[in-house]
């Protein structure tokens, strides 16, 4: 059974910023980019949240940085996917998956009561 | 796992948060430009877009300044994991290098451990007897008052009362107390101590109670407090013990109570405790017992031992002052306190402390040792190195590299040698003489462990830090370029072995001078003439119930000598009440008749002894003058007594001591008359100048315990079966005590010396086994490296015998140099053996000359059989040898 607890959200961005990385090394605009298009445009992410969350997932070993050399011939911080991070997204995602199925299960039979949500 | 290279890694060491912060404005930069680019290419102007972005972009001191936290905790993390993964990579590198020349290694880690091992295991001892606090509660204020000094029980009372400074000060005195009755006969230590001993100590008893100032009278019911292990073993530890009579020679005691196990007293081999008899009404002056040697105290709260010790020197001489003829004033003035562990430990801190310095110099040596391994090694291992620097590792990651290895041998070494040190212990403190305090608290515990850690990494840093440096000083160049042969790098580590060598021999010349000293000193002390016959001499110590009747016939003793005659193989029968070098004597004042005491005046002392007619043929002392005593000097007949060849100069210089007339002790008349004089004998110590001394017949002067000296053809040892029979057959009540030859007697009084001769000298040979190990890999090393210039040297005619000398000159002349500057060191560091020495200078030229000559010899050897490997070179062979 899936829980939702109190960093459901911020969990959220991991994983977004995870499924962006999962096809190759990219910088944080284009991560920014490619999330914005793949959520056909209906996802905007701040930048003071992007970039914390990005070195917060470089520090537990999710993600790998390099600098190298953008599209525009600009030094470029890629990110990429550590052998951790991908195995992070697969469980993550199917987690998630399961979890939004549970909630619009539940959404659809009866009202969420708060206090039932172990926080 | 992300793996990166070593240098990487240590780049990431080297970074600053400086860097890191430059990053992270760089990747903001990154994107506000690129969003910048983005809006412009939808057709907005530059500056505006610009202006948006940053809108949009918000706070961005807050979000660089959360960035930069974030990467800090990162940069912390990763360089943790960097150093871990570093040293286990090292380590693991190390372990590997040195399984690949396991020669190497086997050597360097058993020359560590010997190094290692002998300092834990020494400074086990040091730790124990020294170290460790004594096991009472606040033993920092536990103090001896007025070492030295001998006073009766009044006095201790006196010096109590007319003190501030203690709490309370108690007496005791050490004793045989022979166990009589139930549980058979059986003689054990114990002490008369003050009321109040065990209340200094802290100590409570386990059972019962210990004693009050009540039990010190005469003519109440005898008390004993029995220690723990007296009481498990000759009482079963029996709950109810509290009450039974016990009996010492007969006389019942009661016992009041029982210490706990973990009270140790302060001779761990008293087992039980009496109160000092008080006769009521004496005063120091009429109070005769004059045998309280050791008095305790407890500072009271707040007094610094310097106040104490004054208040303790005002009350001695006031006591000397009321006192005259039985405290003299000058030894008053001398009174003073001393803390307890040190009175405890006693010389044996200077022995320890001599130990400690030997080995600590044996460490040296084998550190110095192993460092020339290493440089040896570092020859050898240039190429490796060389390949490294070529493959661009920095020179700190392969000093880095080189010390972890020398890291990995010194930890091998000193688990090797801790364990070598835990093993022989047991043996080491078997060896050690009976009378070292704190024997039983001495083991490899989390202090000991703690020295051995710390001098395994001290030592791994000095033998490893030179050969590392030195090793990275290689030009890769011609290292790679195949051939090792003359170049530069190998002469300069030659000559740093040479500087190695020397130090090396240097220190081993100041243990060989310790050790020939030490030695010489144990010669001299054991070629001392005690003053009788040692071998052949069979004693131990009986214990003879007094009579039962009160018709003042003591039969017991008689028929004692009579049967231990006429056992099979005893030629002579003696007994006397103080073996000579035992711990047993008595000294006591006493007035000659033409020798009137002047107002004031303090009576001469001497040691007084109560001995058998047949005791001075059996010890082979030789009679002077006069006569010894006979069956005939019984009780009833004319008091009687002999006296030494000292005492005899001493009182009557003229050679006219028979038929003088002497008062002893508080007696009243002089009664007893001189009849002989015999040779001196060193009663207290082999190298004590014989002291002067009376003898009593043992019929007229009754001690209850007294030493039997057997004498016989055969083997003395084997006659103590049979001489243990013959006693128990006379009275099973008589205990029989230290059973010993006098052979082993003697022994057993040099057995301090004997500990420290034999520890420095093995410690001396160590050192110089490993001193000649050196020199001789030196020369070999030399031999190995010079091959070629040999094989030149020959092709051009040099004599074999030449080559040799110049080989062996690579030894000869370090070890020459260490051994002249060794010879100066000594000079200086044996003065600090002068006062453990026995008629031995510190200079004794014998002992220099003959530790000159040996080490010279072994110098030379050590040089010779590697350089014999230079001629047998093929000068062909020797030039293409690479």
């Amino acid at each position: 059974m899936p829980r939702i607890t109190s960093d459901t959200l911020y969990g959220t961005l991991n994983l977004l910023i995870l499924r962006a990385l999962a096809d190759g090394a990219l910088h944080g605009l284009a991560i920014q980019r490619s999330l914005h298009a793949a959520s056909e445009a209906t996802l905007s992410i701040d930048e003071g949240a992007l970039y914390p969350a990005l070195h917060r997932l470089e520090r537990d070993g999710l993600l790998d940085a390099e600098w190298g050399t953008s599209e525009n011939n600009r030094r470029a911080k890629f990110y990429r996917l550590t052998a951790d991070g991908r195995h992070h997204l697969e469980r993550e995602t199917d987690k998630w998956v399961t979890h939004v199925r549970a909630v619009s299960r539940a959404l659809r039979v009866a009202a969420v009561v708060e206090g039932d949500l172990p926080a | 796992m992300r793996r990166r290279s070593a240098w990487d890694g240590l780049r990431r060491l080297l970074r600053g948060d400086a860097d890191v912060a430059r990053e992270i404005d760089a990747e903001l930069d990154f994107h506000v430009e690129g969003r910048v680019e983005e809006l412009v290419a939808e057709g907005w102007d530059e500056a505006e877009a610009r202006r948006e972005v940053l809108r949009r972009f918000g706070d961005r001191e807050g979000i660089e300044a959360e960035c930069r936290g974030i990467a800090a905790g990162r940069e912390r993390a990763e360089r943790r994991e960097e150093v871990i993964m570093g040293m286990v990579r090292n380590v693991r590198l190390a372990l590997r290098s040195l399984a690949r020349s396991p020669g190497f290694a086997l050597v360097s880690i058993v020359t560590l451990a010997l190094g290692i091992g002998a300092n834990a295991a020494i400074f086990s001892f040091v730790d124990g007897v020294m170290l460790r606090p004594l096991p009472y509660a606040e033993p920092s204020e536990l103090v001896t008052v007025w070492p030295g000094m001998v006073t009766n029980t009044r006095a201790t009372e006196w010096l109590q009362q007319d003190t501030r400074s203690f709490t309370a000060i108690a007496g005791a005195s050490t004793g045989d107390f022979p166990l009589t009755g139930e549980g058979g006969a059986e003689q054990v230590r114990g002490a008369r101590v003050s009321p109040a001993w065990f209340d200094v100590l802290g100590a409570r008893p386990l059972l019962g109670r210990t004693f009050v100032a009540e039990d010190q009278d005469p003519d109440r019911s005898r008390v004993v407090v029995l220690g723990h292990a007296l009481w498990r073993e000759r009482y079963g530890a029996d709950p109810a013990v509290v009450g039974r009579t016990v009996r010492i020679l007969s006389t019942p005691y009661t016992v009041i109570g029982v210490m706990p196990a973990d009270f140790r007293p302060l001779d761990a081999r008293t087992r039980l405790w009496v109160p000092q008899d008080v006769e009521p009404g004496t005063t120091v002056g009429t109070d005769e017992s004059w045998w309280v040697s050791t008095r305790i105290a407890r500072l009271a709260p707040g007094v610094a031992p310097d106040a104490a010790a004054r208040d303790l020197r005002a009350a001695a001489a006031r006591l000397a002052e009321e006192f005259p003829t039985d405290v003299d004033s000058r030894t008053a003035a001398g009174a003073t306190i001393v803390t307890l562990r040190d009175a405890l430990v006693g010389d044996f801190g200077r022995t320890l402390g001599i130990l400690l310095g030997a080995v600590g110099l044996v460490l040296l040596v084998a550190c110095a040792n192993v460092a020339n391994l290493l440089l040896a090694r570092a020859g050898a291992r240039r190429r490796e190195v060389a390949v490294r620097t070529a493959l661009g590792a920095g020179r700190g990651q392969i000093v880095a590299q080189l010390l972890t290895e020398s890291l990995v041998l010194g930890a091998l070494g000193g688990v090797t040698g801790t364990v070598a040190a835990w093993a022989t212990l047991g043996t080491l403190a078997s060896l050690a003489p009976v009378r070292l305090p704190r024997v039983d608290e001495v083991h490899i515990n989390p202090t000991v462990l703690l020295f051995a850690v710390g001098i395994s990494l001290l030592s791994s840093l000095l033998f490893g830090l030179l050969p590392a440096w030195r090793a990275t000083r290689v030009d890769p160049g011609p290292a790679l370029g195949g051939s090792t042969r003359g170049t530069a790098g190998a002469a300069g580590s030659g000559r740093t072995m040479s500087v190695i060598i020397a130090t090396e021999v240097c220190l081993s010349v100041v243990l060989a001078v310790a050790s020939g000293l030490l030695v010489n000193s144990l010669l001299e002390l054991r070629a001392v003439d005690p003053g009788f016959r040692s071998e052949g001499v069979l004693t131990f110590q009986v214990a003879v119930p007094p009579p039962e009747g009160d018709d003042g016939a003591d039969p017991a003793f008689h028929l004692l000598w009579d049967r231990l005659a006429a056992t099979p193989g005893v030629r002579s029968v003696g007994a006397i009440q103080a073996l000579p070098l035992t711990e047993v004597n008595n000294r006591y004042p006493f007035w000659a008749e033409d020798n009137e005491p002047v107002a004031g005046a303090r009576a001469p002392t001497a040691n007084i002894r109560a001995a058998t007619p047949g005791y001075l043929a059996t010890l082979g002392i030789p009679l002077l003058e006069g006569r010894w005593f006979t069956d005939a000097d019984r009780r009833d007949a004319p008091p009687v007594m002999s006296v030494n060849r000292a005492l005899a100069e001493r009182l009557w210089p003229g050679g006219d001591a028979l038929g003088k007339r002497v008062r002893l002790l508080s007696g009243e008349s002089f009664e007893w008359t001189v009849v002989g004089v015999v040779g001196d004998v060193r009663q207290t110590g082999l190298a004590r100048d014989p002291a002067p001394e009376i003898y009593l017949p043992h019929d007229q002067w009754t001690f209850r315990t007294m030493f039997v000296v057997l004498r016989t053809d055969g083997d003395p040892a084997s006659l103590a079966p049979a001489a243990r029979r013959a006693v128990e057959a006379v009275d099973p009540d008589i205990t029989v005590a230290r059973v010993a030859t006098m052979s082993d007697v003697v022994a057993e009084s040099i057995a301090s010396d004997r500990f420290l001769t034999a520890l420095v000298g093995a410690f001396g040979l160590l050192a110089l086994g490993l001193g000649a190990m050196g020199v001789y890999g030196v020369v070999a090393h030399a031999v190995a490296r010079r091959t070629p210039e040999f094989g030149v040297r020959m092709a051009l005619g040099s004599s074999r015998r030449r080559i040799v000398g110049r080989a062996m000159a690579e030894g000869l002349a370090p070890a020459g140099v260490g051994v002249l500057a060794g010879l100066l060191v000594a000079w200086a560091a044996t003065r600090l053996l002068a006062s453990v020495l026995y008629e031995v200078e510190p200079t004794d030229p014998l002992t220099w000359l003959s530790v000159i000559g040996g080490l010279a010899a072994v110098a030379a050897l050590a040089c010779w059989l590697p350089a014999r490997r230079a001629t047998r070179l093929d000068p062909s062979e020797a030039l293409r040898a690479d």
